[in-house]
């Protein structure tokens, strides 16, 4: 009998294997989970609030002056029309594809529909940095044609400390995929790849 | 009507709770992340239970759900494992085998199977508790073909540590 066979033997019959009563079971079944799953959605609901926030935040009152005072009225309308209705669509998939996250799956399933969760938060994250630093740039070319005198020192720092905030918003974000995305999904997408090589 | 259910489950559970066990006995490296996970494992399948249809056995149900958390929902790391692990876990070696080398042996494969990747240990484990392949390859998602030949490379690399 080979080493595998004689192991299977063992392994089938091990009785000293802990065995919780039934108090404890029903005391389990009903703690909160702490799983992968649950983490990814609610840094997923963070970021959706985020950055709906911000928006909120920047749409004020006085910004509708200056946007009307600067002639930005018609690019301000089209550009929000269009957030909000990616924002939203980026929203009904994500929750269609958490739906879709089933334990009762196949392991190669059930790790496909939580990667694709997080690729649609990713995306959704990518198109709010992108927009954002288009509006900004855009806001920033319009407010130089609009300034006649823009050839000021002060204007030129305040148009580069603003580049600046741009530059250090965007690292931040990209510092903070690195390391909470990739701390949260490495195992994941590990075992998922060596899942895929299988089949390969 | 909640309650009922709840009773079910505990009482379909509690047969099966060696399943479970021994997923968390692969799994993990000591004592209270092995409690960790089981009751983890605990919670999916109470989560997934009210979808449960009694046209699939509760076993194989309960296989592909604690698989699936030990595999992909645990979020914990596991540290490396150690010797004492392998010694404080060892089963005992039942008498009609006993020799020192064939211990010795059952020691080095156990700690062999700990080293696996994730996957190959699933698919290891799903061997040892005798399911088929039809089976083994429905609960991981690839095909029956590639569950055998990934079985005989994982088989292989096994044997090679222990006869370098």
């Amino acid at each position: 009998m080979d080493d595998l066979e004689l192991f299977k033997k063992q392994w089938q019959s091990q009785d000293d294997l802990p065995s919780y009563k039934k108090d404890d079971l029903y005391q389990m079944m009903h703690e909160k989970s702490s799983s992968i799953v649950k983490w990814i959605f609610i840094i997923s609901i963070i970021e959706f609030a985020f950055w709906i926030a911000l928006e909120l935040l920047t749409s004020s009152q006085e910004t509708d002056e200056i946007i009307k005072k600067m002639s930005l009225n018609g690019f301000y309308r089209v550009s929000l029309i269009i957030n909000y209705v990616v924002i939203i669509g980026f929203i009904v998939l994500f929750f269609l594809n958490y739906k879709a996250i089933k334990t009762t799956d196949s392991t190669r399933g059930l790790m496909k529909n939580i990667l694709k969760t997080r690729r649609t938060v990713k995306a959704y994250v990518w198109f709010n940095i992108l927009f954002f630093s288009l509006s900004f740039i855009v806001s920033i070319v319009m407010t130089i044609k609009h300034y006649i005198n823009f050839d000021t020192i002060q204007f030129w720092i305040s148009i580069g400390i603003s580049i600046a905030v741009l530059l250090v918003i965007v690292l931040l974000f990209l510092l903070f995929y690195r390391v909470v995305y990739g701390v949260l999904t490495r195992r994941l997408k590990r075992n998922y790849n060596n899942l895929k090589q299988i089949e390969l | 009507m909640e309650e009922a259910l709840e009773k079910e489950f505990i009482d379909n559970l509690n047969t099966h709770q060696n399943i479970a066990h021994k997923i968390c006995r692969l799994y993990t490296n000591d004592k209270s992340s092995h409690k960790d996970l089981f009751q983890e494992i605990t919670i999916q399948l109470w989560k997934a239970y009210p979808k449960f249809r009694g046209d699939a056995k509760f076993s194989t149900w309960m296989y592909r759900v604690a698989l699936n958390t030990a595999i992909t929902l645990y979020r914990k790391q596991k540290r490396r494992v150690k010797t004492s692990d392998i010694e404080a876990f060892n089963f005992k070696i039942k008498a009609e085998y006993y020799d020192d080398t064939i211990e010795e042996n059952l020691k080095l494969m156990y700690a062999a199977i700990k080293e696996l990747n994730d996957i190959d240990k699933a698919l290891v484990f799903l061997y040892l508790e005798d399911r088929n392949y039809k089976e083994i390859s429905a609960t991981l998602g690839i095909s029956e073909v590639n569950a055998r030949v990934k079985m005989n490379r994982v088989k292989t690399k096994l044997k090679k540590i222990l006869n370098p």
